[in-house]
C-alpha cells in the first residue's frame, strides 16, 4: 500500500512539475540591450540592438529598425518580424535622439511608457544622442561591438566617478518631477567609438541645450563636492606651464530670500596639489610663486564656472544647482513664498562662488 | 476537531504580518494624504493610541481567559448590541479579506500571470487558503511563524538592497509640517495596525495569556518600527512628489534590488515571490478569524466549516470590489468608521466591565 502510495505521488509529481506550458527557451529569446528612439515626420523611429547570446559569440549583433508610435507598438511589430519572442528585460540603454529630446510632449509620452511599464527597468540607463540615436546604436566600435554594453558600462564609470550626474531613467524622471529639471550624458560619435563628455540640459522634459565638459564639472562641483572631479588645471605662471590636480573640496552654501532676491553663496576651498611643474626650476619653495598659482587657479576655475552659472540662470533659465530642491527641504517657509515665480527669481538671483585654494603638496619632488 | 493552542511567538508572527500586509496596502494613503514627507509622525500618534488603548484591552482579556473579544461582549453587552459587534467584526473581516485578495491578485497578473484571469487566480488564492484555514488555528499559526523565517525577513533584507542611490534628504522638510494633515490620516494608519482587530481573538487562543500584555505591547512597537522603517524607505527612494504617483510602492521598490552577485532578470519578482508567501498567511489568518467571529456570533461548537460560506462571499466581493487603488478617494468615511469601530468596541467592552466590577 506504500509503494503504491508512493508511486501514485511520483506519478502526479512528475505531471504536474513539468514546468510552465508556455515558457520560451533563451535561445528563441531576443533580449534588447539598447534602443535608440527617434523623431520622423509622422512617427519615432525604434533601433534596436540585440546581441546574438544563443550563437556562441558575445561580440555579434542584430540591429533592427522600425517606425512605431510608440514601445508597445515597437514590441508587437517587431514580435511579427522575428520568429523569436522579444524581450526587453534585460534594456541597458536608452538613446533619446537630439529633436525627439527637444519635443516636451514626446518625451513625455515615452518617459510615461517606461515608467508605466511592469516589464521595463526604471534602472535602465539614458543618455542623449548628439544627432541621431540611430547612428549612436549603428555604431561600430572595435573594442566593444556591443553599443548597448558599451554605454551602460560608461555610464556606471561616469556615475561612479562623479563626472555625471544622472545615469539612469529614475534618476532624470525623479529629478524632472521634484524640481523640473536634469541634466542628461550626452553620447556622441567619437570616431570609430562614442564617447560621453558633455551633457543635455533639461527642463520640463524639453531638452534645452548642451552643457561642456568643463561646464560638466563645474555643476558636479556644486551638486556634490564631497565626490566631485575636477579636471587638472593649466595655468601658465610667470611663463611656465603648472598643472594642478584638486584632491578634495569642501564646500559650505549659504541661501537666503529677501522679498523677491534669492542670494546664494557657494564657499568652497580647494585643496590640491602640483601635477606638472618644470625640472630646474626652485621656484615651488617660494611662497610668493606658490601664491600666484593660487591666485591664477581661482581665476582660471571661477571664470568657467561663472560663464557656467550665467548659461544656466539667462541662456538655459534652468536650475540644475537644485536650489529649489534645498529651498523646499531647507528653508519650506521662506519657499513657499516665491515658490509660484520660482523660475524668474533664479534668473534674477545673485548665485555667487568663493573660492579658496590650498596647496597641500608639491608631489614627491621639491 | 483541530483546534489548539498557540504560542506567544507565533501570536506574535500573526499579529507583525497581518499588520504588514494592510500597511503595504494603506501605505499610498499615507504618501498621498500629508504635504511632506511627514507620514512618520501619523504612525508615531497611531502607534501611541493603540499602545494606550492596549492597557484596558489586555487587563479585560485577562480576567475572561480563553474567551475573545466577542464572547466578552456576549457576556457584558446586551444579546442585540453583542450580535451586532459580531457582525461588524465578521463583515469587516470579510471585506479586509477580499481587498487584500484583490490587491495581491492584481499584482501577480501585472507581474506574473499576464494572461490568466483575474478571477482564476482570486479562487486559486482562496481554494488553497480555505484549506488551509479548514485546519485550524494550529496550523494557521505554524504557517505564520514559518513565513515570518522564510519570506518576511527575507523580504525586509531584499528591500534594503534596493536603497542604491537613495536621497536620504528626501526626509526634509520636517517643519513646518502639514498638522491637518498627520492628523486626517491617524484613521488610516490605526487601520494600518490590523493586528490590533486580530489580537481581540488570537489572545484568547495563547497557551501563557499572561504574557499577552507584553506580545501586544511588542507587536505595536515593532510593527511601528517597520510601518516607519517602510514609509522613510519608499521616501528616500522615491521623494514625496513621485511616492504619491505610485500604485504600489512596495512593487516599485523592488525594481531596485540589487544584491551584488546575483543575477535576477527581474529583481521585483525575486521579491514578489517572498510578498507571496506573506499575503497568503494573512488571507489565510483573517479568513480563520472570519470563522472564529461566525462561530462566536451564531453560537456554534464547530468553526471550520463557515469557510464554505466565506469562499463564494469573498470570491463575490474580491471579484466585484476595484482595487484598493481606484478606491482611496472614496474611502475617507469607511476607513474613519472601520478604525473608530475596531478601537472603540473593545474599549467600550472595557469600560462597561470595569464599571460593572466596581458597581456593588
Amino acid at each position: 500500500m506504500k509503494n503504491i502510495k508512493i508511486i501514485i505521488i511520483t506519478i502526479l509529481t512528475s505531471i504536474f512539475l513539468t514546468a510552465c506550458w508556455d515558457s520560451v527557451e533563451i535561445n528563441k529569446r531576443e533580449y534588447i540591450f539598447a534602443v535608440g528612439i527617434d523623431k520622423n515626420d509622422k512617427n519615432l523611429t525604434f533601433t534596436a540592438e540585440i546581441p546574438k547570446i544563443n550563437e556562441g559569440s558575445e561580440e555579434q549583433r542584430l540591429v533592427y529598425t522600425k517606425d512605431s508610435a510608440n514601445f508597445a507598438d515597437f514590441y508587437a511589430t517587431s514580435y511579427l518580424h522575428s520568429e523569436k519572442a522579444i524581450s526587453d528585460r534585460l534594456m541597458q540603454v536608452i538613446v533619446l535622439g537630439e529633436d525627439l529630446a527637444r519635443d516636451a510632449e514626446t518625451v513625455k509620452r515615452i518617459f510615461d511608457e517606461i515608467q508605466r511599464s511592469p516589464q521595463m527597468n526604471r534602472r535602465v540607463k539614458i543618455c542623449i544622442a548628439k544627432g541621431k540615436a540611430q547612428d549612436i546604436i549603428n555604431t561600430e566600435i572595435p573594442s566593444n561591438p556591443i553599443v548597448g554594453r558599451f554605454l551602460s558600462e560608461m555610464l556606471i564609470k561616469l556615475k561612479r566617478e562623479n563626472y555625471q550626474d544622472v545615469y539612469t531613467f529614475d534618476e532624470a524622471i525623479l529629478n524632472l518631477g521634484k524640481t523640473g529639471n536634469t541634466m542628461v550624458p550626452v553620447v556622441e560619435a567619437n570616431e570609430k567609438s562614442l564617447k560621453i563628455e558633455r551633457a543635455g540640459v533639461f527642463k520640463e522634459y524639453e531638452l534645452k541645450g548642451f552643457l561642456e565638459p568643463d561646464e560638466v564639472a563645474a555643476v558636479m562641483v556644486v551638486l556634490n563636492p564631497d565626490k566631485a572631479k575636477i579636471r587638472n588645471v593649466n595655468i601658465m605662471v610667470e611663463g611656465t606651464n603648472v598643472s594642478l590636480g584638486v584632491v578634495d573640496i569642501i564646500m559650505t552654501t549659504d541661501m537666503n530670500i529677501s522679498g523677491d532676491k534669492l542670494t546664494v553663496d557657494y564657499y568652497a576651498t580647494l585643496n590640491s596639489y602640483i601635477d606638472s611643474f618644470i625640472i630646474g626650476s626652485n621656484k615651488l619653495e617660494d611662497q610668493s610663486y606658490l601664491n600666484k598659482i593660487k591666485e591664477e587657479a581661482i581665476k582660471s576655475i571661477l571664470t568657467v564656472s561663472e560663464s557656467t552659472l550665467d548659461k544656466l540662470q539667462q541662456v538655459y533659465k534652468t536650475d540644475l544647482l537644485k536650489i529649489k530642491e534645498d529651498l523646499f527641504k531647507y528653508h519650506k517657509q521662506d519657499y513657499e513664498k516665491i515658490s509660484d515665480k520660482y523660475d524668474e527669481i533664479f534668473e534674477a538671483a545673485d548665485i555667487n562662488i568663493h573660492l579658496d585654494m590650498v596647496i597641500k603638496s608639491t608631489g614627491l619632488v621639491k | 476537531m483541530f483546534e489548539h493552542k498557540i504560542t506567544p511567538y507565533q501570536n506574535l508572527s500573526i499579529l507583525i504580518l497581518v499588520s504588514f500586509a494592510f500597511q503595504s496596502i494603506l501605505m499610498p494613503l499615507l504618501l498621498t494624504e500629508i504635504d511632506g514627507p511627514v507620514g512618520w509622525m501619523t504612525i508615531i500618534i497611531a502607534g501611541l493610541v493603540l499602545y494606550f488603548a492596549l492597557k484596558p484591552i489586555n487587563k479585560m482579556m485577562l480576567k475572561y481567559k480563553d474567551n475573545s473579544v466577542l464572547s466578552i461582549t456576549n457576556n457584558i453587552f446586551p444579546k442585540f448590541l453583542s450580535k451586532l459587534a459580531g457582525i461588524y467584526y465578521i463583515v469587516m473581516f470579510l471585506t479586509a479579506n477580499s481587498i487584500l485578495m484583490k490587491d495581491f491578485a492584481e499584482q501577480i497578473k501585472l507581474m506574473m500571470l499576464f494572461r490568466t484571469p483575474l478571477g482564476t487566480i482570486i479562487i486559486l488564492i482562496l481554494l488553497t487558503a480555505s484549506y488551509a484555514t479548514k485546519k485550524g488555528i494550529k496550523t494557521i499559526a505554524n504557517i505564520a511563524s514559518i513565513a515570518v523565517l522564510i519570506a518576511f525577513i527575507p523580504y525586509l533584507l531584499i528591500i534594503i538592497f534596493s536603497t542604491y542611490y537613495a536621497d536620504y534628504s528626501n526626509v526634509f522638510p520636517i517643519y513646518p509640517f502639514d498638522v491637518t494633515g498627520v492628523f486626517k490620516s491617524v484613521p488610516g494608519s490605526i487601520l494600518g495596525f490590523f493586528g490590533f482587530s486580530i489580537l481581540l481573538f488570537s489572545n484568547s487562543k495563547v497557551t501563557v495569556q499572561e504574557n499577552n500584555r507584553l506580545i501586544n505591547r511588542k507587536f505595536i512597537i515593532i510593527s511601528s518600527i517597520l510601518y516607519i522603517a517602510c514609509y522613510l524607505l519608499i521616501i528616500v527612494k522615491f521623494g514625496i512628489k513621485e511616492s504619491v504617483h505610485l500604485v504600489w510602492p512596495f512593487i516599485s521598490v523592488m525594481k531596485f534590488v540589487n544584491i551584488p552577485g546575483f543575477f535576477f532578470e527581474s529583481t521585483e519578482i525575486v521579491g514578489l515571490c517572498f510578498q507571496i508567501v506573506v499575503t497568503f498567511s494573512c488571507i489565510c489568518i483573517i479568513a480563520y478569524f472570519t470563522n472564529m467571529a461566525m462561530q462566536e456570533t451564531f453560537k456554534t461548537r464547530e468553526n471550520g466549516y463557515f469557510i464554505f460560506i466565506q469562499i463564494p462571499v469573498l470570491y463575490i466581493m474580491a471579484v466585484v470590489l476595484p482595487g484598493m487603488y481606484m478606491m482611496f478617494p472614496y474611502i475617507q468615511w469607511p476607513i474613519i468608521v472601520f478604525s473608530s469601530l475596531n478601537l472603540l468596541i473593545p474599549l467600550i467592552a472595557a469600560l462597561i466591565d470595569r464599571t460593572k466590577q466596581k458597581m456593588p
